[in-house]
């Protein structure tokens, strides 16, 4: 048996005499191969990732979530939020949890999140919702239904604005 | 990690980043480029695949995020504190690697677009795409985005020779280019009298290292004529070329390339270039007129400009908007001042050729503004990536429970104002600076020097006293004006 240093020597010396043409192709092949290896991990990744990460469910389709914020039109501070939750028969449904986030359709500026408290005959409210700045905000409701079940609802809002000086525009009514 | 030969001398007079114990042996490192775009092509990846399949709302979507918040806040502030090193790791470059293999790539870049016309029509096209289709609101519309980038840069780079893409497209370059001429760190020559003993011009025409071509500069810069950071990709090609060593990422005077009008290789002179000073301009007002976009007071106008024209259509009066900002007002800014300085000084100068020459001292304060706006989003939301990243990851399968929503704050709100005020008024500063700078070259005395000065000193005074009161503005991000 030849030991391993003295096979590997073997192969070193074979490699220096290999012709130039060898050597290019084993060059060329290796390339390649690293290149098809990145793209197909690319693919891979695309694709497992495209799959988990659908779009957010919205649940049931016959849920109804309607909304009303007051004032008409919001501006910037408290609002009230009055939610009427309906299911397919058009029946108010109650016993229901809801949790409001509000997110401004420019990315980086902090979510607002609240829960809403039932009124009864299906509304839900949330007294004082903060709009934060003014601009276009949408409010995900999320629903979670007396059987368990998630019922995910957005509605767009455009906030009016005041202002508060020396904070770039940025007015937190929470203070 | 190989250091290539690179090995950093002592002695130099100027600082040399090559030189530092970590990072200079990092990039000396002859794979070191494809590691920094390798990691970003990583980053482009999650921003198309959550664009395109993830929720389409701004904030929760890594497409909204990582672009618009984060990649925006770091390349300004990289900008100020380093260099372009953005273009260094530039994800879209490495598609063009694998184009050059196996497209033709024979074509040399067509004469009548070998300036920056091109680059500046398609700039002013992206800020109004910006606001006219909510870009910022579009997780899929970023997404796409990014793919036709990488398309782009990959057929124009692999049907013409060079790094056309690079020089004459890329309007993200254009952005780091120009507003690099203020940043503290070049690639440049050690020392230049080795350079003129080299016989190989290496740098420029690249060698073969180790039975494998090394690249000289695609950008056509050649070191020992290169003036500063105006077309430089950082991309190292010229440092691991030189067989001399003689290549580092030197510390220099930020702003004085402004005012240098020597003859530049791959470039000429700047005061012979007036695509290059459109271009500066086209930046300069743009960072006013993208700010001017985020405070309440564009709806107004927006809203009076739409009821003039008749049109319910927002992108008709914003166009006419952005053609007025940042083509017909900064014309008449700029032809106004080159007129003011002849008349005061008596020059013969034609008024273009002042005008072209000047519009460079306005690069400080256009780059004071991109970073008083874009460190705000940063500041603002850089800690939304975390919750983001890990509802991702969640998502994917990864245990990591839900994510904590909080402030995404990464500085005291307090802060935020006085230090964007300082960068404008450090931005004016700057812009005065080199007007005299500019005007001492021209006309030698100092005080001929200094009345030539005061119509670009009052320009830089009057986008100054704009920006504070753009950041006094009450902000307000609506994508759709019509319907407020």
């Amino acid at each position: 048996m030849v030991p391993l240093v003295q096979a590997m020597r073997i192969e070193a010396s074979s490699t220096a005499i290999a012709p130039d043409w060898e050597d290019q192709t084993l060059m060329t092949l290796e390339r390649t191969s690293r290149a098809a290896a990145a793209l197909a991990l690319g693919a891979v990744f695309l694709l497992v990732s495209g799959a988990c990460r659908g779009r957010e469910a919205a649940g049931d389709p016959t849920v109804r979530v309607d909304f009303g914020v007051s004032p008409t039109p919001a501006t910037v501070g408290r609002a009230r939020l009055l939610l009427t939750v309906t299911d397919s028969a058009d029946v108010p449904v109650n016993g229901a949890s809801i949790h409001i986030r509000g997110d401004m359709k420019h990315a980086g500026m902090d979510p607002v999140e609240e829960r809403a408290e039932p009124l009864g005959d299906g509304r839900y409210i949330v007294p004082g919702f903060p709009f934060t700045m003014a601009g276009d905000w949408v409010l995900t409701a999320s629903v979670t239904m007396p059987d368990g079940s998630l019922v995910v609802r957005p509605h767009p809002v455009t906030v009016v604005g005041e202002w508060a000086p020396g904070t770039s525009g940025v007015r937190d009514p929470r203070r | 990690m190989r250091s290539a030969g690179l090995a950093p001398r002592p002695g130099y007079r100027r600082l040399d980043v090559l030189c530092l114990p970590v990072l200079g042996r990092l990039l000396c490192w002859r794979h070191s480029r494809s590691l920094f775009q390798a990691s970003l092509l990583a980053v482009a990846v999650l921003v198309v695949v959550d664009g395109l399949f993830g929720p389409q709302l701004s904030p929760r979507n890594l497409a909204g995020v990582l672009p618009w918040v984060h990649w925006r806040g770091l390349v300004v502030l990289t900008l100020l504190v380093a260099g372009n090193a953005f273009c260094m790791a530039c994800p879209f470059m490495l598609p063009r690697r694998l184009a050059k293999k196996i497209l033709p790539r024979r074509r040399p870049w067509p004469r009548a677009l070998r300036s920056k016309w091109l680059a500046a029509s398609l700039l002013i096209l992206f800020f109004w795409a910006y606001e006219a289709l909510d870009l910022w609101a579009s997780p899929w519309l970023t997404a796409w985005l990014v793919v036709a980038y990488f398309a782009g840069a990959f057929l124009i780079d692999g049907l013409f020779r060079g790094a056309a893409f690079c020089k004459h497209v890329c309007p993200i370059g254009q952005f780091h280019f120009v507003n690099s001429m203020v940043s503290p760190f070049e690639v440049a020559v050690r020392e230049s009298e080795r350079c003129i003993a080299c016989r190989t011009k290496d740098c420029i025409g690249g060698r073969e290292v180790g039975g494998r071509v090394q690249n000289g500069c695609e950008l056509w810069l050649f070191q020992q004529r290169k003036v500063g950071n105006l077309d430089c990709t950082f991309c190292m090609e010229c440092i691991h070329a030189c067989p001399h060593d003689n290549v580092g990422i030197l510390v220099r005077n930020p702003a004085r390339e402004l005012y240098d009008d020597s003859w530049r290789s791959g470039l000429g002179r700047l005061g012979q270039r007036p695509d290059l000073a459109a271009l500066v301009l086209v930046l300069v007002f743009s960072a006013f007129l993208n700010a001017f976009g985020m405070v309440s007071p564009v709806y107004g106008l927006l809203a009076s400009m739409s009821r003039l024209l008749g049109t319910t259509s927002e992108a008709v009066p914003l166009l006419l908007l952005f053609l007025g900002g940042v083509v017909v007002l900064p014309a008449v800014l700029i032809l106004g001042a080159a007129t003011l300085t002849r008349r005061w000084t008596g020059a013969t100068l034609p008024v273009t050729q002042i005008g072209t020459r000047f519009t460079f001292s306005l690069v400080p304060m256009g780059f004071a503004m991109w970073l008083a706006h874009y460190f705000f989003h940063f500041a603002t939301g850089g800690l939304v990536l975390f919750p983001l990243l890990q509802k991702y990851l969640a998502d994917l399968g990864l245990p990591l429970g839900s994510p904590r929503t909080g402030s995404g704050t990464l500085v005291p709100e307090g802060w935020i104002l006085p230090i964007q005020t300082v960068a404008l008024e450090m931005g004016l500063l700057l812009s005065a600076a080199v007007a005299f700078r500019i005007s001492l070259d021209i006309f030698g005395d100092r005080r001929v020097a200094l009345r030539a000065s005061l119509p670009w000193v009052a320009i830089a005074v009057a986008l100054s006293l704009a920006g504070i009161w753009l950041l006094l503005q009450p902000m307000e991000m609506r994508g759709t004006f019509m319907a407020g």
